[in-house]
């Protein structure tokens, strides 16, 4: 089986391979309940039931019509996304490479960041970085408005609408406390 | 006719109730756009305070609050992808990509106007015949009609923003499926919770919905400003003509008669107006593929039916004591601090006050037209802000959004793991807008389909009993026939 044909038939495998365990899963549950004879299972096999069916009805037709997959596709749409984001990157430069991968990986540091030590203290590295990330060079720009959306967020979430924001855990909790009394 | 005239009489020449009205519009405004900031937010805020208003003020605020929170949330949606609440998601799948072609004026001109236009029809609807359609919508659609009519929306989804039928249907039913996480709406049975509290509780929409818009576009945009293909969106201010109003003539009243039924349905109300009227929209178009890729029509459709549903809303509330939503829950709230008990008596017993509520949803509709037309001008220029500072602001304000609604680090998680996975998705050309109308109408489906059988003592010939259910469960059926027919007939053509 060549690489291609693998690649092809691989997400509707792993499809029905993820539906089949879902199933397996609700066989733990199966069964009537005092107030619906149907029981809590019923509603997500029939789901699970239905994306082994649509997967297999994919493989086979590409298996019996070989252009199914082409023939699917609606013609004269505009180049969908998939072309749109792979067809212009070059992913053999190393430093295209590095700051795609710092976008995604940054905001989920920030996130477990922001859980350790709190909303306040992540916030001011995050915002700077992330701007140095997206390719702003220019220093001056990065601090006011790393500045001015800081101290708008502030008043807006903290002081003017108390809305609760991540206060981190440990001493960075009852810090980030201090600094909430502050404000609001 | 009188009595409209007395309420508005009551309304403007009171300067309080005008400062009162004009506070509402655009705390409203302000409050639907930021995501974090909801319309419960403000509603929540403002309930003490409205202990210190006159009884027909407070209520009226709550009633604009409503109307304008509701188109606020567009226009975030259209200009970044971000909606302000659940009910601006299906705007968002025709609006940004509007935004991407230099048609965020028109996206924007299209909002307002039918925003403008559904919560007018609407209001005059309200005012026609409160208690008579409460009573004919109350008895006719149970939890069996509206599991038909929520069956005869999610036929058409698979086509949404995909080209591969398959691929949409996949889409859909993953969107399905991720609804079903946490425990299940009748024995409180968990399941695929993995012992997990979080989980319990199901996912929520909201990270969801914000991860799966704000954040994968944040990571398809940074993607292309790493290898230096990013183009900006083009900056356009150039309003839909009459000519183009005129083309969607059919859409708006569609629309606006899809959310104004959907408004009067109680526990339902505004999003499932929006995506049954986006749904719809698709279904009768001539061409259905264009639908997530940047189609007027999927504005108007969105934005004139959740719209439409605020003033529908108030008819149930007012006529039985049944409120739509959170927001007029909290109204009722409000009614029992200025002692007063809603029900079918309010008509008599607080004449005034219900007309002058009527009066300013009316004219709350029609102030988002002027307000909107100035806004439509002015915000698109937000568009210049380059994207490299956008991004942090985007990623900030949806992260504030998430963690604001239950206090929870682990929404925030599962927001960028939508980000992450909804950027798979397009970059595998799978559909995000089908995925979320999965997850939104599939619980709203599973809890009416429980109901439902029930009703029919289990047996599915007994949903086809009633004339609406059998109507809509055929026309469904019949549309995934349809569908499987046109991608068949596409390719022997070929």
């Amino acid at each position: 089986m060549s690489s291609s044909t693998i690649k092809k038939f691989a997400p509707s495998v792993l499809w029905v391979l993820l539906s089949a365990v879902g199933i397996f899963l609700t066989l733990d549950y199966m069964g009537p309940l005092p107030t619906f004879k149907l029981g809590a299972a019923f509603w997500p096999q029939i789901i699970l039931g239905a994306i082994i069916v649509v997967s297999i009805f994919q493989i086979v037709s590409s298996l019996i019509f070989r252009d199914w997959s082409e023939g699917e596709r609606i013609e004269g749409l505009e180049k969908t996304d998939a072309q749109d984001i792979s067809d212009q990157v070059d992913y053999s430069v190393g430093a295209t490479r590095f700051k795609t991968l710092a976008t995604f990986i940054l905001p989920i540091v920030y996130v477990y960041g922001m859980h350790q030590f709190g909303f306040f203290f992540v916030t001011p590295i995050f915002l700077p970085l992330y701007m140095y990330v997206m390719g702003v060079r220019q220093l001056k720009k990065i601090f006011f408005v790393s500045v001015g959306l800081y101290a708008t967020i502030i008043f807006l979430f903290v002081s003017l609408v108390y809305t609760p924001l991540p206060q981190g855990s440990g001493a960075f909790h009852s810090l980030n406390g201090q600094f909430l009394a502050l404000f609001q | 006719m009188n009595d409209f005239i007395i309420g508005t009489t009551l309304l403007f020449t009171d300067p309080i109730g005008i400062a009162v009205f004009i506070g509402g519009l655009v705390g409203g405004l302000v409050f639907g756009a930021i995501p974090g900031l909801s319309l419960l937010t403000l509603a929540a805020i403002l309930l003490p305070f409205s202990a210190w208003l006159k009884p027909e003020h407070a209520i009226m605020l709550y009633g604009v609050i409503y109307v304008s929170g509701v188109y606020g949330g567009a226009i975030t949606a259209i200009l970044f992808n971000i909606p302000g609440s659940v009910e601006n998601a299906p705007t968002a799948f025709d609006g940004y990509p509007m935004t991407r072609k230099g048609q965020a004026g028109k996206a924007i001109g299209f909002a307002v106007t039918c925003s403008a236009v559904g919560g007018t029809i609407s209001a005059v609807l309200m005012m026609m015949a409160t208690a008579p359609i409460a009573n004919f919508a109350i008895s006719t659609f149970g939890p069996i009609e509206v599991f038909a009519v929520i069956f005869f929306g999610l036929t058409v989804v698979a086509g949404i923003g995909t080209g591969s039928l398959s691929k949409g249907w996949l889409s859909l039913l993953f969107g399905l499926f991720l609804g079903t996480i946490g425990l299940d709406p009748v024995g409180g049975t968990p399941r695929f919770t993995f012992g997990s509290l979080y989980l319990s509780g199901g996912i929520s929409f909201v990270p969801l919905i914000l991860g799966f818009f704000a954040v994968t576009e944040v990571f398809i945009q940074g993607h292309r400003t790493a290898s230096g293909t990013h183009s900006p969106s083009k900056i356009s201010v150039a309003y839909p003509s009459l000519l183009e109003f005129w083309g969607m003539k059919f859409a708006v009243v569609r629309s606006a008669i899809i959310g104004w039924f959907c408004g009067l349905l109680p526990g339902v109300g505004a999003t499932l107006a929006a995506f049954i009227s986006y749904n719809e929209a698709v279904r009768w178009s001539k061409e259905p593929e264009k639908f997530g890729k940047g189609e007027p029509e999927g504005v108007v459709a969105a934005e004139t039916a959740n719209n439409a549903a605020t003033g529908a809303a108030m008819i149930p509330l007012l006529a039985l004591g049944l409120p739509g939503g959170a927001l007029t829950a909290i109204m009722i709230g409000v009614f029992n601090m200025h002692d007063m008990e809603i029900g079918p008596l309010i008509m008599v017993e607080a004449h005034d006050l219900v007309w002058v509520l009527f009066a300013s949803i009316f004219w709350a509709s029609l102030a988002i037209l002027a307000l909107g037309v100035v806004e439509a001008k002015g915000i698109v220029h937000l568009l210049r802000i380059p994207f490299p500072i956008l991004a942090p602001c985007i990623l900030i304000f949806a992260t504030i959004g998430t963690y604001a609604l239950r206090a929870s680090i682990v929404d925030v998680y599962v927001m960028f793991g939508a980000g992450v996975l909804g950027f798979l998705m397009r970059k595998t050309n799978y559909s995000i807008p089908a995925v979320v109308m999965g997850l939104i109408l599939g619980q709203i489906g599973e809890n009416v389909f429980s109901q439902a059988m029930v009703l029919v003592d289990y047996s599915v010939i007994g949903l086809f009993d009633t004339w609406v259910s059998g109507f809509f469960l055929l026309g469904g059926c019949m549309t995934i026939c349809l569908l499987f027919y046109r991608r068949l007939k596409a390719f022997t053509n070929r």
